[in-house]
């Protein structure tokens, strides 16, 4: 049963290796990261982490290690109980950065993908950005639709409301380069019709052009 | 394959290192914003490259980053009246056409451009026939898959010199295919193209992996945003830090530099011919009198 569900971004600047030396820049973004995780842990023994899948949609071993030499970095740990693809590799990281002791799952979804919760406390840690399309400069350049766009979806994580993440276009989504939409339906169908206790988006931001959210929902 | 290439009237051989000069025929290119936009503009910079000793022109009537459309009739009236003037004035320069369209190619083809340079990895699958009908030659660059005009996005590579080197290989193999004359294909790792910064940098620091295909290499890095991202400096500034990235790839092999500074580059360039062993002093005094 899911007990929380955490909001943060996919984007792989988060990451201080990739981000190089502009690492400080987003460490606001980063700490509420981890501010979110650390709500959420106290909600769930197990952190089951949804991101969107790379090419496969599945289940990654618990064990399993993040990685982002494909980025161009050097580094990565020993990657003794496989390697997470980069999405559920930044839900990885933003574990371990805030110390995260407790069980793991790691699932990458697609558009059909259903994820079941059979253990007793989950928390969600749905791993998402919004549309790629917000300034001229973006990776997707200039849509006029993203900010609205993304503006629903920062309403949504703000008031709890599983229905209107159930109600994002998919179609509309794609066309805006936004990743997250598979991982927000996962969030809606697991969460839709439950009372969420509490709500709150904790930091927004599109700096360069992507829509980031950090947020979290916990549940009666 | 062919150890020279043969573009025009002019051959380049393996330590040539010769200057592509960038003519921007574009209202909105990143770094001249349209300071040669307009024929006689253009013509005048055109003038002004083979001047300062570059090799090859290089026209071009469409910026790379995403931006307003520029359709094909466009494209042609921006870039035919510069390449049909630049003919005209400099009978044998050696001509070449930044553009991805086929239906672009056969116009300056026709009206003389010598070489067709493809940045984004033969999109448009009749561009190799149209080369090959006209005997011109080919620049076949690696794009990573992108279309025209659109940036790289948390683009993953599990080997990106492995795969940058078999896809320009595969490039230069259909244009064999399709009748382009082989003494006139180079190749192009297309640094940023389908690429993150960290690499475009691995690229260039193993330009040894594309030169050791047999095929001429072309590196295009002129202010490129990978400069910029090492040195956190804007397109303005970024001159040393494409100069370094040049010189090394110079060192490592590679045969033709596309860039906006000529004079600067055919410098470097000259400098790491005398250290490769491949050029001699221009002048023998010191310590000799």
């Amino acid at each position: 049963m899911v007990t929380a569900v955490g909001f943060v971004p996919s984007a792989p600047l988060l990451i201080p290796d990739l981000a190089g030396g502009a690492a400080e820049r987003d460490e606001p973004l980063r700490g509420a990261c981890l501010d979110v995780i650390r709500c959420i842990g106290k909600a769930g023994s197990t952190i089951c982490v949804v991101a969107p899948a790379v090419t496969t949609a599945g289940e990654w071993p618990s064990d399993a290690t993040w990685d982002f030499t494909g980025f161009g970095v050097a580094r990565r740990p020993e990657p003794n109980g496989g390697v997470l693809p980069w999405p559920l590799g930044i839900g990885a990281w933003l574990l371990d950065a805030a110390g995260w002791e407790g069980r793991r799952r790691y699932v990458a979804v697609d558009a059909t993908t259903t994820v079941a919760y059979d253990d007793a406390d989950v928390a969600v840690l749905a791993v998402a950005d919004g549309g790629a399309c917000r300034t001229e400069k973006a990776p997707g350049y200039l849509d006029a639709r993203a900010e609205g766009f993304d503006q629903a979806i920062m309403v949504a994580i703000d008031t709890g409301d599983a229905e209107a993440l159930a109600a994002i276009d998919p179609g509309l989504a794609a066309e805006l380069w936004c990743t997250g939409w598979p991982v927000w339906r996962q969030v809606a169908m697991a969460t839709v019709g439950r009372r969420v206790a509490e709500a709150r988006l904790l930091a927004s931001a599109a700096d360069y052009g992507v829509g980031y959210f950090a947020g979290y929902w916990l549940f009666s | 394959m062919p150890s020279v290439l043969r573009w025009g009237s002019e051959e380049f051989h393996a330590t040539d290192r010769a200057v592509m000069a960038i003519v921007n025929a574009t209202p909105d290119s990143f770094f001249d914003r349209g300071r040669t936009f307009g024929a006689a503009a253009a013509l005048e910079r055109v003038d002004q490259v083979i001047d300062e000793g570059a090799d090859i022109v290089d026209i071009g009537g469409v910026k790379a980053a995403p931006g307003g459309d520029v359709d094909v009739d466009e494209e042609l009236r921006r870039v035919l009246p510069v390449v049909e003037g630049a003919r005209d004035r400099h009978p044998d320069a050696v001509l070449s056409v930044d553009t991805w369209r086929s239906d672009v190619a056969v116009a300056v083809c026709r009206a003389g451009a010598d070489v067709v340079n493809d940045a984004w990895g033969g999109v448009d699958s009749g561009l190799a026939d149209v080369v090959a009908r006209y005997g011109a030659g080919i620049v076949c660059t690696h794009a990573g898959g992108q279309s025209p005009r659109t940036r790289p996005h948390r683009v993953w590579y599990d080997d990106v010199v492995g795969q940058t080197v078999a896809g320009v290989q595969g490039l230069a193999q259909h244009c064999v295919d399709a009748g382009v004359r082989p003494d006139g294909i180079a190749i192009d790792p297309g640094h940023d193209f389908g690429k993150n910064s960290r690499h475009s940098l691995l690229l260039t620091r193993r330009t040894d992996a594309l030169v050791a295909t047999g095929w001429p290499v072309l590196v295009s890095l002129s202010r490129k945003d990978f400069v910029g991202e090492v040195l956190d400096l804007p397109p303005d500034d970024r001159l040393e830090g494409t100069l370094a990235a040049t010189a090394i790839a110079a060192y490592r092999g590679a045969r033709i530099f596309r860039a906006h500074d000529v004079t600067a580059t055919r410098r470097v360039l000259r400098m790491i011919s005398a250290i490769a062993g491949d050029a001699d002093l221009a002048v023998g005094r010191r310590g000799l009198a």
